[in-house]
């Protein structure tokens, strides 16, 4: 018996040797799984796109210079790939809308195997950021749908992207943070999503397709910042019969002062702003958290909702003047509406 | 021992091992690596710098970067894990390849090992430590994140006073100032690159010098710690490389003072010694660090320059044949 | 005895079983990974009921009867909030007591019954890389349908000293806080930070960001829990002067050590009373160790004014302990101005800051910054991003001058600058 006991305690002292991480370890080997899965179902497109530039007011013009260079750049679209993702053996793929947002001249995909196909640009859907782009192939590798009822907050979500390097794919890791984003269509991710695997596959820890990397907004939530959506599968199905035919939904400019709300605060009149986004038209125009807006365009302002209709119903680029409140004291500002990108 | 009582001690060293805590997460990475991980501070004649360096062998050879260590640095201070503060002379600092390597008195310190680059994949887990926002100068915290590598490919142009280009390691894990110079470690704790401050302007995470890019430098300077340098092919291709570190000084006199020679250089084969200064290059006077080790990169290898040297016992002529940069 | 024998032979081989099993078992790496994934949800379904939506943040039930926490600058502005509960219920709720300086205030839900509510853990019980989960509403996605964002992530480090403590009398910020890489943006202030346990360790509140941007790079602070624990009764009190300092006890600045060093000792005060000497290095506070001058105002901060804290000192050769009484930091309702240069900046394309523009009639243009100055140090110290000019000036005070180092069409400049606060 005494023998017996010796042996199993031998046996079991494996279980002590901690060299390293045991979990970074095994994450590792499970993401690689996942990644060697996924990886021949995400595509590398080459997308020659002529972007179409609005034409910029002076007073909008003169804002710009305002702007740090560093940030040009960070909300610049880049020159490079963008990630995609058959879903149908005979070379159906999706990408996102922002992708082919102009005038398109040619699209080269670029498959895992290899092979580079001309791609036909199909139908595309700005409110669900989603184009479809059609290549001549047969057997394309595919991934199963993941069942949309059963994505839990707190699960493991990859983004696997193709870009730049056609090669090699691209893979960022993190959790669900919620579900039911932008009227029910995305689920909400902190796995880092940046332009290059906008467009990619976010899939579970079994390789199954949760949806598909988009809505960036840079100038709203940021690159990489933990703030990413994927827009759902069981969205994307619905539309897939209309983006087959060609259809194009777009959503016409959303005018964005760039302000968050104090919402609820009962002692106040007016619009408290909690905090002002990073180089919106309200930070140019000097507004800052604690500022109380009590009238806009010369409406008055009781509570936040009072406020947001009004926004709605100016366009990109309107002058508006409002009054603010600030330690007491009230003061005249004159913003220059951005678009909410 | 009874054998009830020998059973009874069995069970309860078992236990430890059942009881696997779950919880823990990667708290096991950051035991073993913290105590090599290291804060620095140092001087130049113009400014003071900060970051991270990682000490990589037992005998207190610290690899960190440009960013942090320039050419020239004098009064280089290391803060160790545990609060203690150590002077480290400056061994080599190549700001093409971004990494410097510094060096402390005494032996057995702890350490880690150094890792390879060549086969990383995107996937694989990663780890950055340091010095982040004056973490361990300022609150004695080696800061770490984690994350995963998501990307490897070529950096073209250089950020936020990087100097290195070509391929870099990218990762999730957040990469933020104070950190340059610090690790980046694979799963099971070995150094894959050196974190630097510059960033692609189409992905906008934080990057890594790959190890293998930096590992021929610091075997050049140090081989009988980290193994001798690779046989160099290529004759042609590279910058000149004399063998000398030279200081920057607070009130600049004449010349260059030479810190340091590297055992077996150009230098080293004509007689240099620390504490010479080197006044002009090919007829050309030479004032600062930074001036000398442009003009020399700036010429090939092989070429034969003309020094003017002010050693101890005078002002001589020396003439060096230089030789390929160690790679 | 024949039976404790063959009970105990039998536990121990089971245990031994139970090990080996699991050492092998540890193999499948895709089992392990999902068994992680699946404490994740677990610890989520339990903590997110208590999540509160009030304001532009965030804020965390931690009783029954509806007592709930967030940051002084996410509630303190007002005091009575319509908030929303995770479950879509609105309450009205009042603000009980808030600390400015320490950045925390309670309110409670008016008619709340048997709230969802989570209890606080040991946040000095925190190791470096353990996980994290942060709950909260950046950029108030979750409004609309009461879903919070939920992220996860690891201890960075503990500790963490974000506040300004230049001046005893004016300490302010988070000058103990636990630093995170799960991912938190504006719209988290007030939110809690999860063990995996499901305990509130932390309630997040401030970000340190890189690229200019305002959004998550990877380090989020949080006030700890066991410095919120031991003010919540004064909080519930309604009371102010929350924190508090060694009356005329001052640290040796700069000088070749980091260690915290008694300065100077003022006649007639608490310190004096309490037998600290010109010299004395302070290695402990409460039993905590105090390596820096940062660590010793960090630990001070987290104990509420008016308790007695034991200091472990060295004195020469020898160790002693002092108790000291806190002394209250003036109450006031308006936080000293921040110091500002009035410059609008960028990164420099060969290391240093480029100046954008210097606003007209602010410090940085009264001393004479012209716009594409490259800032390279201030005071001496090298300035490699605009978030180092940030972290330098945000420590000075008004009236302090600085030294700044520039470059311009390629000639090194000093310029001697007076900062003022903002107007």
């Amino acid at each position: 018996m005494g023998k017996l006991a010796a042996i199993a305690w031998l046996l079991a002292l494996p279980a002590w040797a901690d060299t390293g991480s045991p979990d970074g370890a095994a994450v590792q080997q499970a993401f690689a799984e996942v990644v060697r899965k996924v990886a021949p179902a995400v595509v590398c497109l080459d997308i020659d796109l002529e972007v179409v530039e609005k034409p910029k007011s002076r007073a909008q013009r003169l804002q710009d210079r305002l702007t740090p260079q560093q940030l040009k750049d960070y909300y610049a679209r880049p020159e490079g790939p963008v990630s995609g993702v058959i879903v149908s053996e005979d070379g159906y793929i999706l990408t996102t809308y922002y992708a082919v947002d102009g005038e398109v001249h040619g699209i080269k995909v670029h498959l895992a195997d290899g092979r580079t196909l001309e791609g036909e640009l199909l139908g595309r859907d700005q409110n669900l950021d989603l184009a479809l782009v059609k290549v001549d192939a047969e057997d394309l590798p595919t991934l199963e749908p993941a069942d949309p009822s059963k994505i839990r907050v707190g699960q493991f979500l990859l983004v696997v992207g193709r870009s730049p390097s056609p090669e090699h794919p691209t893979v960022t890791a993190g959790i669900v943070s919620a579900d039911g984003r932008n009227g029910n269509t995305c689920v909400q991710t902190d796995a880092e999503i940046d332009y290059g695997n906008l467009g990619g596959a976010a899939v579970d820890l079994e390789g199954r397709l949760v949806g598909i990397a988009a809505q960036l907004s840079t100038t709203e939530y940021g690159l990489n910042s933990g703030i990413g959506f994927v827009t759902r599968w069981d969205c994307i199905e619905h539309t897939m019969a209309d983006l087959k035919e060609g259809k194009v939904v777009t959503k016409p400019p959303s005018p964005f002062l760039g302000v968050q709300a104090a919402e609820g605060a009962l002692d106040v009149e007016g619009a408290q702003i909690d905090q002002v986004v990073q180089n919106s038209a309200a930070e140019k125009a000097g507004l800052r958290s604690g500022d109380v807006i009590t009238e806009f365009q010369g409406q008055k302002i009781v509570e936040w909702e009072d406020l947001s209709k009004l926004i709605r119903a100016c366009k990109v680029g309107d002058e508006v003047g409002m009054i603010i409140k600030r330690d007491g004291v009230d003061i005249n500002i004159t913003a220059v509406l951005g678009e909410r990108k | 021992m009874p054998r009830p009582l020998l059973l009874l001690v069995s069970l309860l060293l078992c236990l430890p091992a059942v009881a696997q805590e779950r919880k823990r997460g990667h708290t096991e990475i950051y035991r073993l690596a913290s105590p090599a991980i290291v804060g620095i501070n140092c001087r130049t004649r113009r400014a003071t710098y900060f970051g991270t360096g990682t000490i990589v062998h037992a005998d207190g050879y610290i690899l960190t970067s440009t960013t942090v260590v320039p050419p020239g640095a004098s009064q280089i201070e290391v803060i160790t894990a545990d609060g203690k503060k150590h002077e480290a002379k400056l061994v080599g600092a190549n700001v093409e390849k971004e990494a410097s390597l510094i060096q402390l008195d005494g032996k057995d310190w702890p350490h880690v090992e150094l890792g390879t680059s060549a086969d990383v994949e995107p996937g694989q887990v990663t780890y950055t430590l340091g010095n982040v926002l004056n973490s361990i100068t300022q609150d004695n915290e080696v800061a770490m994140s984690h994350g995963i590598v998501s990307g490897l490919y070529e950096l073209t142009e250089t950020m936020e006073g990087a100097s290195y280009k070509g391929e870099v390691i990218e990762t999730s894990a957040a990469v933020n100032p104070g950190v340059d110079g610090g690790p980046l470690l694979d799963a099971s704790g070995k150094v894959i690159g050196i974190l630097s401050l510059s960033y692609s302007k189409m992905r906008w995470l934080g990057v890594a010098v790959p190890i293998d890019v930096i590992r021929p430098y610091i075997q050049g300077l140090a081989p009988q710690a980290f193994g001798a340098p690779p046989a160099r092919t290529d004759q042609a291709a590279g910058p000149a490389f004399l063998g000398v570190v030279a200081a920057d000084e607070e009130e600049p006199g004449t010349g260059v003072p030479v810190v340091e020679v590297n055992r077996g250089s150009p230098a080293d084969r004509v007689g240099i010694v620390s504490g010479d200064r080197i006044l002009e290059v090919d007829g050309k006077a030479v004032h600062t660090a930074q001036e000398l080790e442009t003009l020399i990169r700036s010429m090939k290898a092989g070429a034969q320059v003309r020094l003017k040297v002010k050693t101890e016992s005078g002002t001589q002529d020396m003439t060096v044949t230089l030789d390929l940069e160690p790679l | 005895m024949r039976n404790v024998r063959a009970l105990c032979t039998v536990l121990s081989l089971a245990a031994c079983a139970a090990a080996a099993a699991r050492s092998a078992w540890a193999d499948d790496a895709t089992a392990k990974a999902r068994e992680l994934e699946s404490d994740v949800v677990h610890v989520v379904d339990q903590v997110v009921p208590a999540f509160v939506f009030i304001g532009g943040g965030s804020g965390v039930c931690i009783s029954e009867d509806g007592y709930f926490l967030t940051n002084n600058h996410v509630a303190g502005s007002s005091k009575r909030w319509r908030v929303k509960t995770q479950d879509g219920r609105a309450y009205v709720a009042d603000l009980v007591g808030t600390d400015r300086r320490g950045d925390i205030a309670l309110l409670k839900m008016k008619d709340a019954e048997s709230r969802p509510h989570v209890d606080l853990g040991d946040s000095d019980a925190l190791e470096t890389g353990e996980y994290v989960i942060a709950v909260g509403n950046p950029f108030l996605l979750g409004r609309p349908d009461c879903r919070p964002t939920v992220t996860f992530g690891i201890v960075s480090a503990n500790h963490r000293c974000e506040g300004s403590y230049a001046s005893p009398k004016d300490l302010q910020g988070y000058l103990d806080c636990i630093q995170t890489d799960a991912s938190v943006n504006p719209g988290n202030s007030g939110g809690p930070l999860f063990n995996m346990k499901g305990e509130l360790v932390g309630i997040n509140g401030s970000i340190a960001p890189r690229f200019g941007n305002r959004v998550n790079t990877g380090i989020g602070y949080a006030i700890p829990s066991n410095q919120i624990s031991r003010f919540i009764p004064r909080l519930k009190e309604g009371k102010g002067n929350c924190h508090g300092v060694p009356d005329g006890l001052s640290l040796l600045q700069g000088g070749t050590s980091n260690d915290a060093i008694v300065g100077r000792v003022k006649a007639g005060t608490e310190a004096e009373k309490a037998g600290f000497q010109k010299g004395d290095v302070i290695l402990e506070v409460q039993g905590m160790p105090t390596p820096t001058a940062a660590r010793f105002w960090g630990v001070v901060w987290t104990w509420p004014s008016g308790e007695t804290v034991s200091c472990k000192v060295r004195r020469g050769e020898e160790t002693t302990q002092i108790k000291v009484k806190l002394t209250a930091i003036d109450a006031d309702e308006k936080l000293r101005d921040k110091a500002q240069l009035g410059v609008r900046m960028e990164a420099a394309r060969d290391g240093g800051v480029r100046v954008i523009d210097a606003l007209e009639g602010a410090p940085a243009a009264k001393g004479g910054v012209k716009s594409d100055d490259v800032i390279k140090a201030i005071d001496e110290k090298e300035m490699k991003a605009p978030a180092d000019v940030l972290k330098f000036i945000g420590e000075k005070k008004p009236g302090d001058k600085v030294k700044i180092t520039v470059l311009r069409e390629g000639k090194e400049l000093e310029i001697e600058v007076s900062l003022e606060g903002r107007k």
